[in-house]
């Protein structure tokens, strides 16, 4: 069935419909939370909230227009992350302790345990640099570096232009590899096993 | 020094994002420049190094997220100015008034006449009363009419104006914003919140049909207009 009739059905309260929809973008909703929030559950509950805000508001949505769909929910499914994590900064910020402290002292018993502390390091680089990043670049890093979309499509998702998006990028990118430099160019680390 | 344009266009091509002309010209700059040659190699680690640092990505309990999907897009929507709700505006408005009031008291006792309190950016706690008021008056407009919206309204020529005043306003957001944030959380959130729109207001494009219900949708959900309205009135 054409995404356009589906969301037609859905608009009307069709149930079967909605679940279409739920089906076709649920991974990736809940894996943009996961990789905003770095937790399962919280990851769940953006996705729930995501839907459900998606649906009660179905009916704005204009079909008419040639809109995808997609990156409406992808919109919505942005904004409640930021929110998300906004109203339970207090609560992250103990989880994240918590997770280091779960890192530091985990280890893969199978790999040279100089590299799982250096894999490590660059790991918990990468989310400190991650939340020094603003919303946006933080956003546009994901949706680029994990989410794997072009820019052109991200410009599309954020309503703004590829212009900015690339800037952002590169912004985002240049954060990375002034925070990993001394990581990576030290004499230890073997690039090659990376 | 490194070539600034090229420097972006490392990272573009590592994304695969350039086209076959652009790809040619930077790998001939490569090889002609060694400060660009050595920056292409270091950011080439970086991304293995960020391409080894990915998670897995856990699996969701897909039927349960979608029962509680399914349940709550049924139900209508908890109208968001409950009873708790006020009350906690309501407390927290008499809070503040019983500040004012007894600053006001103790401040008359305390300082000599003609010398007032201020704040760290050397303001008085009158004048950001005022500029607040001042900057409330020039918001709501805005605010209200994007609350109001339906969709056939907004032509090219609105939206340019609108995102041209959000621009402003979003400025003395910013402003307010860094001078309240130490002394009054609850209005430092509020003016995140109109930051959030005011972004939105500002990115707008013509063609967007969508983003203007989701801003009255933003202003509704947060309770923007409310919230200034009481911070108004105190």
């Amino acid at each position: 069935m054409k995404e356009e009739a589906v969301i037609r059905q859905a608009q009307e309260g069709n149930r079967e419909a909605m679940r279409l929809l739920f089906e076709e973008n649920k991974q990736r909703i809940f894996s943009l939370a996961y990789q905003y929030t770095k937790n399962a559950e919280d990851a769940e509950d953006i996705l729930q909230e995501t839907f459900i805000k998606a649906y009660r508001s179905l009916h704005r949505f204009n079909v008419q227009d040639g809109n995808s769909f997609s990156p409406w929910l992808c919109r919505i499914g942005i904004n409640c992350s930021i929110d998300y994590l906004r109203r339970n900064k207090t609560r992250k910020e103990k989880d994240m302790i918590m997770n280091n402290i779960e890192n530091l002292t985990s280890y893969d018993k199978n790999s040279n345990p100089e590299n799982t502390s250096v894999q490590r390091d660059i790991r918990e680089k990468i989310d400190q640099t991650l939340n020094k990043l603003s919303g946006q670049q933080k956003i546009i890093f994901i949706l680029k570096h994990y989410q794997q979309l072009t820019t052109k499509e991200i410009a599309e998702y954020l309503n703004c232009s590829e212009g900015s998006v690339k800037k952002q990028l590169f912004r985002a990118v240049s954060a990375m590899k002034i925070h990993l430099k001394g990581l990576i160019l030290e004499n230890k680390y073997e690039m090659q096993k990376i | 020094m490194k070539c600034k344009k090229y420097e972006e266009k490392i990272i573009l091509h590592l994304y695969g994002e350039l086209d076959e002309k652009e790809k040619s010209e930077l790998e001939k700059h490569i090889n002609e420049c060694p400060e660009c040659s050595r920056d292409f190699a270091y950011t080439k680690k970086v991304f293995k190094a960020l391409e080894k640092s990915k998670k897995e990505i856990p699996e969701a309990n897909w039927e349960k997220c979608w029962s509680e999907i399914d349940a709550g897009a049924q139900k209508k929507p908890v109208p968001q100015r409950n009873f708790f709700f006020f009350t906690r505006w309501a407390y927290a408005a008499a809070a503040l008034l019983l500040v004012f009031v007894l600053g006001a008291i103790i401040g008359r006792f305390l300082f000599p006449p003609g010398q007032q309190a201020q704040n760290e950016q050397g303001l008085s706690a009158g004048s950001i009363q005022f500029a607040l008021q001042e900057y409330f008056e020039e918001l709501k407009p805005v605010l209200v009419e994007y609350a109001n919206f339906t969709s056939s309204e907004k032509g090219e020529e609105t939206i340019l104006m609108d995102k041209e005043v959000a621009r402003d306003l979003l400025i003395q957001n910013i402003l307010l914003k860094s001078i309240v944030t130490k002394t009054d959380p609850t209005l430092a959130q509020l003016l995140d919140d109109v930051d959030i729109v005011l972004k939105e207001i500002s990115n707008l494009k013509k063609e967007d049909r969508q983003t203007p219900s989701l801003i009255k949708e933003l202003i509704q959900e947060r309770e923007i207009l409310f919230k200034m309205e009481i911070l108004q009135k105190i």
